[in-house]
């Protein structure tokens, strides 16, 4: 029977695991490409040693430790897949040792509720990991039978979980209190005490400075990007489990001989769980964002065609899709031939606004460092960076890049110097002291060193326009096509058909514009006299002033110019 | 009692000393297989410096490629060898002690490579019996554009390792914390500035706390502080500043005042005072210091112009103007000790030594915010003949900066970016009677390797005589709780 039982439970857990794992991979691949990006572990004692002396440092530094594997594909989805697995073995043994029901459908909550919100960016693993180690001290707590020695091992596992893994000790502490209550209601009034415990444990981090306000240590805003507001979406765990709790508890007074009742009381169970699951996926899991995952994924390993590729098969109803695409066309010297054979929409598509948040400001550096604004893309990256606390790999790589660019060859070798301390980006960062103090290395490098040349005489940046500044590129390095692409594209795209015009009077013929892209072509026949003078002095296409008399406006710049409202 | 307790810490250290001498003598010292006439290189260059007494140890990294590396310390009869772990030598605090009873210590660093030991040429540190303030107050912030995360106003011991955050922002919902001051290196006396939440200016005199609103219907919030020596008045510039961003330019930023003028704050009266003199559209006013007497008031000034269009143009000028604490009344002119516009050079950062003989500053190309210009450098003024010299030993090819004083005039702290262009670090300077200064050392650190995991700056380093005795969390409470003082504006 108990074989059974056993392969049961065995089945049942795989079968859990198999089903999150999947999900996790199939819905989630680049979400954990993506976090690894805002997650970077340090193989520096001076790292270990800051992060350790905070209340949750241990957790911090196991979650950061982890995620640095998320690099490789499956292996987020994995530990995701087990952590998950974890909480709900810990939460079911919990309910059987508390209880003595097995396999409780319900003991799945506590994990879905905490994996949720996983999906957001600004939550951290940390808080999953802390759930985990609190669990295993309440599963803990159930070898002691006097109240004598269980006060002890709370007061010893409290101050270790506040320690290691910051506010959950208070949960823990709840959690424990509760089951006091369900065990012995008599005496679970001194179970106060270690809640009043850890009270004074965060009083004293408090005036010691060790965390900033009381809701970054007696609650799970711990866990959630510390200057932004969460809202009650994280305390839905917290609130979970011991609900949980209370409800296996009542499913404990419940006859499991006659078979009915077992199987209305599972049915009942699967329905609460199946219901959760349909209100988190609802409510949490935001397809459009996983989708702005992926294409910065391509973006950062420069997977231009996979951007195209994947743009193709999208509703285009993002800005930030938009860039992506764009990035790619410049990146493949096409952005002004194909610029109008994609969906666009207006000014954003081709240059976000700047939200001031690190997710836009790093858009915005690789935007800026395909338009060959170095200094721009550079300071882009450094604010984005800071919003990281300093530590966000493809930030650090830009600044490394940039200043290579620049030959602020010291503070490079700075930021080359921390990359050399991470497992994932070490390799990249030894290659990159090719350069360091080498400017014929960096001349002769093909990205760095056409960068290079696209480093105007000094001006104050966007004081007059972007326009100018990409002008000023194009006039310093007409090799460098894509800054005049991108001035023309700027003006098509806001319909500044004056401005281009005189951006083609200027510049057609000469190094900076020698020849037409598709787009700009197109334009012309909205903003030129169509004569035969014209026509030989742009090179214009007889089939396309064809098209354009027969209103065959798919895919070009008319329909945008025509049809197309900006805001 | 005291003298009982002096006799048992010497009696200590002699016995260390002993032990050490005997445990020296009796251990074999590493011979080197060949010798090196030159010295080697070391990180901080700690290589011919001179040092206070009661300094923190020198903690060092040998940059030269090598397998294994030790030091020999030897002053006198004391001799001890050290094994660099990663390349870094970390010296015993005992150890430390020992060596700094005598004026010069000397250090020898042996090398090996592929099993073969290299001698370097010795070098000295000297020991200088002027000691130095305990304590350095600064502020920790990434050196960025617009955006902050976290950022603390911090104290370290500097006779050892220790530092305190005595503000921090993570407190205060990530506001702007700036500007901290103190009257005298005294940190009973101080004040900084909150921005943004909880905003404010905090003036602490001993227990006492005081929230100001400094906003007035003629000034906006006030910024640059500097004490009275009295304690009773503190000079601030009110600047309407801007920064704007460079393409090429490795200045990276330039920042700089559409206006600015100069005004007296009275911390008894909740009054600012002024003068046309100093409160003028036709000048920007910017950068006040009192002098240790407190009867004339050092600044900055420079002819107003549209920003940024003239901003390589204006160069400010180092002015004074002399201040009655009695009368609380300005004086009726205005002399230049340095014309920018005629030396075509920009003064920043006046700051007068305790004795009031030199008075040092930072004097760059153009502008006001010199921590963005690389050609920013330290000089200094004679007060006693007016003769200006450039602190040629103290500067470097990139950016000198903020400065100030010990207590005893002794030594100098200053911001410099010389190690990678862009954190700012504090280093340390001997300066004597005749204003000659040794050779700068860097802040030491119990790991030296911190300042290369360090991406923040060293900003405004300010010597304090003694240990701030305010919590973090205190300053945060006051800054929540504690209703403004408002402040009135007497027109001059």
């Amino acid at each position: 029977m108990k074989n059974i039982q056993k392969r049961i439970s065995l089945f049942y857990w795989s079968f859990v695991f198999m089903i999150v794992f999947v999900f996790l991979q199939n819905q989630g691949m680049f979400h954990f490409f993506y976090i690894e990006q805002w997650n970077l572990f340090l193989y520096d004692s001076n790292y270990l040693i800051t992060e350790l002396l905070h209340p949750g440092g241990f957790c911090k530094l196991i979650s950061e430790y982890c995620i640095q594997y998320f690099i490789h594909p499956y292996v987020g989805a994995l530990l995701s897949a087990s952590l998950f697995i974890c909480i709900s073995i810990f939460c079911n043994l919990i309910f059987q040792k508390l209880l003595s029901i097995k396999l409780l459908i319900i003991s799945l909550l506590p994990a879905i509720s905490v994996f949720f919100m996983h999906l957001n960016v600004n939550y951290f693993y940390t808080g999953t990991f802390a759930f985990c180690f609190m669990l295993i001290g309440i599963y803990f707590f159930f070898l002691f039978k006097s109240t004598y020695s269980k006060l002890i091992y709370l007061f010893f596992t409290s101050l270790l979980l506040f320690w290691t893994a910051g506010s959950v000790a208070l949960l823990f502490c709840i959690c424990i209190l509760l089951i006091e209550i369900i065990q012995d209601i008599h005496h679970c009034y001194l179970f106060i005490i270690p809640i009043g415990w850890v009270l004074l444990l965060a009083n004293i981090s408090l005036h010691y400075a060790w965390i900033g306000e009381y809701r970054l240590i007696l609650s799970p805003e711990e866990y959630f990007t510390w200057d932004l507001k969460p809202g009650s979406v994280i305390y839905v765990s917290w609130i979970c489990l011991p609900s949980v709790l209370f409800i296996a508890f009542l499913l404990s007074k419940i006859s499991y001989k006659k078979i009915t009742s077992t199987i209305v009381t599972f049915c009942i169970q699967g329905m609460i769980v199946g219901c959760c699951i349909f209100y988190g996926i609802t409510t949490f899991y935001n397809p459009s964002k996983e989708i702005y995952k992926e294409l910065d994924y391509y973006m950062r390993s420069e997977q231009w065609d996979a951007i195209l590729q994947k743009c193709k098969n999208i509703n285009m109803n993002n800005y930030l899709y938009h860039c992506c695409q764009n990035v790619a066309l410049a990146e493949k010297g096409i952005l002004a031939d194909e610029l109008f054979d994609h969906p666009q929409q207006g000014l954003q598509s081709i240059y976000p606004m700047w939200d001031k948040t690190p997710y836009i400001s790093s858009m915005l550096s690789d935007v800026y460092f395909s338009m060959g604004l170095i200094a721009y893309s550079q300071r882009m990256a450094f604010e984005a960076n800071i919003s990281a606390f300093n530590y966000n790999p493809r930030l650090l790589k830009r600044l490394v890049q940039t200043n290579l660019i620049f030959g602020a060859y010291p503070i490079a070798e700075k930021y080359i110097s921390i990359l050399e301390k991470t497992r994932n980006y070490q390799n990249w960062a030894t290659e990159q002291r090719l350069f360091l103090y080498n400017d014929n290395a960096i001349e002769q490098d093909p990205l760095l060193g056409n960068k290079r040349k696209c480093l105007t005489t000094d001006r104050f940046i966007a004081k007059n326009g972007v326009d100018k500044d990409l002008i000023a590129i194009a006039e310093t390095n007409p090799n460098n096509y894509t800054a005049i692409q991108y001035v023309g594209s700027i003006y098509l795209l806001i319909k500044d058909l004056s401005s281009f015009k005189q951006l083609l009077d200027t510049y057609y013929g000469t190094d900076v514009l020698p020849y037409l892209p598709k787009s700009f072509l197109e334009a012309i026949l909205l903003c030129y006299e169509i004569n035969d003078s014209t026509q030989k002095r742009f090179k214009i296409p007889k089939d396309l002033i064809r098209k354009f008399n027969a209103k065959e406006t798919n895919e070009t710049y008319w329909n945008y110019y025509y049809y197309k409202t900006i805001q | 009692m005291i003298m009982k307790q002096k006799y048992a810490y010497t009696l200590k250290i002699n016995i260390i000393a002993f032990s050490f001498t005997l445990f020296s003598a009796c251990s074999e010292h590493i011979k080197a297989d060949q010798e090196l006439a030159i010295e080697p290189h070391i990180f901080p260059d700690y290589k011919g410096i001179t040092i206070p007494i009661n300094m923190a140890p020198l903690h060092f990294s040998i940059t030269d490629s090598c397998d294994n590396a030790i030091a020999q310390f030897s002053q006198g009869n004391l001799f001890f060898e050290i094994k660099a772990k990663n390349k870094q030598f970390k010296i015993a605090m005992s150890q430390w002690q020992q060596l700094m009873q005598s004026d010069t210590i000397n250090v020898r660093i042996l090398t090996q490579q592929h099993n073969k030991w290299t001698g370097w040429s010795p070098f000295y540190i000297t020991i200088s019996a002027d000691s130095i303030d305990p304590y350095l107050a600064y502020r920790l912030i990434e050196p960025g554009y617009e955006f902050w995360k976290e950022m603390g106003l911090y104290q370290r011991c500097l006779e050892n390792f220790e530092e305190e955050a005595f503000a921090q922002n993570k407190m205060t919902k990530y506001n702007c914390m700036n500007c901290h001051s103190f009257c005298q290196q005294n940190s009973d006396k101080m004040l900084f500035h909150f921005r943004k939440n909880f905003g404010g200016t905090f003036i602490i005199n001993g227990k006492q706390i005081e929230k100001l609103n400094t906003k007035t219907l003629q000034t906006a919030t006030l910024v640059y502080p500097s004490w009275h020596p009295s304690g009773r008045f503190i000079a601030f510039s009110v600047n309407n500043t801007q920064q704007i961003f460079h393409s090429t330019n490795p200045n990276r930023a330039e920042v700089f005042d559409h206006s600015s003028d100069v005004v007296v704050y009275d911390v008894e009266k909740h009054e600012v005072l002024t003068s046309p003199l100093l409160f003028s559209t036709a000048s920007f006013e910017t950068f006040p210091t009192f002098s240790p007497d407190g009867q004339t008031l050092y600044f900055c000034t420079a002819d107003s112009t549209k920003m940024p269009d003239n901003y390589q143009q204006i160069k400010y000028s180092l002015c004074s103007i002399v201040f009655n604490p009695t009368t609380r009344q300005f004086g009726s002119t205005i002399d230049t000790l340095y014309n920018g516009k005629q030396q075509n050079k920009s003064v920043s950062l006046p700051r007068v030594s305790p004795d009031g003989r030199f008075l040092l500053f930072t004097l760059a190309e153009y502008g006001t915010f010199s921590i963005w210009h690389k050609d920013a450098d330290l000089y200094m003024i004679d007060l006693k003949n007016k003769n200006l010299h450039a602190m040629d030993l103290l500067n470097s090819n990139d950016v000198e900066s903020y400065h100030s004083w010990s207590s005893n005039g002794r030594w100098i702290v200053f911001s410099s970016r010389r190690i990678d262009g862009l954190y700012t670090r504090p280093f340390f300077s001997h300066i004597d009677k005749q204003g000659n200064v040794s050779k700068p050392f860097l802040l030491p650190q119990n790991d030296i390797e911190y300042y290369s995991y360090l991406l923040k700056s060293y900003n405004i380093p300010e010597f304090i005589t003694n240990k701030i005795n305010l919590s973090a969390y205190e300053i945060s409470q006051i800054a929540i709780n504690e209703p403004e003082t408002n402040i009135t504006f007497i027109n001059p």
